[in-house]
């Protein structure tokens, strides 16, 4: 391994975790994410504006809704997904895809504020 | 904060915690410790400024588990405790040297997502960092942030824990035999 597999590695990482959501779930925590970031959601105007509003409407399935419960709770303050929101994705998603949403927000988030600080200061 | 882990072991006869969970997921936690270990061990930027970083996040993050646990590296290249307790928010009053606060401010403009450096810590990164080591220090904070709440939200953190050493990640070996 050599200093310059460290972006690869990581790049790697995240695909992995992406491709191992399910359904349009991995589109969505990247929407809402982005949204909570301040960063321009990298899914289509439809599905950006379908998000921004999700609370509110029937757009997303039960499971999707718990989804993005956590997603947004996760980027807010992590310490205040309860017991019950996880509980509410174990009715929905086996252990192994509980655990990939789960990284798969925390790598969006961590990214997501990672490209926030290589933007030009133009987006100021 | 929840003690208790939301989720069943992925490991028949071995407890619920953090590695057993992520096990649920083989490939993507060899993945991540295939990353991680390079990041840590065979890095540009040096071990103890990594820790700075790490230290920063588990305190702003507040995970029970990142604020206790000290990487061996770090320590051999000099971060004493008394440095890491200087990591909280009068660090910039602190006996901390110039690198170690840059690295912090950098840190504390990534975790509240307020955008670019501006021109001031821009240009005292420069003077400090490469570009090479900024950009690992990017990705060093990307993943602290992301594992630390991912801990979090499993339920993980620890009733209580001592400062504990442990060694620096490293490159997983394949299991011989």
């Amino acid at each position: 391994m050599t200093t310059s597999d460290v972006p690869t590695l990581t790049d790697a990482l995240r695909r992995r975790a992406a491709s191992e959501t399910p359904g349009r779930t991995g589109e969505l925590i990247a929407a809402r994410v982005a949204q909570l970031h301040g960063r321009p959601a990298p899914v289509d105007e439809d599905l950006d504006m379908l998000v921004r509003r999700w609370t509110g409407g029937q757009d997303f399935s039960e499971a999707e809704r718990a989804v993005l419960a956590v997603a947004e709770q996760m980027v807010v303050d992590a310490h205040g997904v309860t017991d019950a929101d996880i509980a509410r994705l174990a009715e929905h998603y086996d252990p192994p895809t509980v655990v990939a949403l789960l990284m798969h927000i925390g790598l969006v988030d961590g990214f997501g504020k990672f490209e926030l600080m290589q933007r030009s200061p133009d987006h100021e | 904060m929840s003690t208790t882990p939301r989720l069943p072991s992925a490991l028949p006869g071995r407890d619920a915690d953090f590695g057993t969970l992520i096990a649920h997921q083989p490939e993507l936690a060899g993945a991540f410790q295939l990353a991680y270990g390079t990041f840590w061990s065979h890095g540009v930027l040096d071990q103890a400024t990594k820790e700075v970083a790490r230290m920063r996040n588990a305190r702003i993050t507040d995970c029970g588990f990142c604020r206790n646990v000290r990487f061996a590296g770090a320590r051999a290249e000099g971060l004493s405790e008394s440095m890491v307790e200087a990591i909280d928010d009068g660090y910039e009053s602190s006996d901390l040297d110039a690198r170690q606060k840059v690295v912090l401010r950098y840190a504390d403009r990534f975790l509240g997502a307020d955008g670019p450096p501006d021109e001031s810590l821009q240009r005292d990164l420069d003077r400090e960092l490469s570009a090479a080591e900024q950009q690992e220090l990017g990705i060093g904070l990307a993943m602290f942030h992301g594992f630390a709440k991912l801990l979090i939200a499993l339920g993980c953190e620890p009733d209580q824990m001592d400062t504990t050493v442990l060694p620096t990640p490293d490159i997983p070996q394949p299991v011989s035999g």
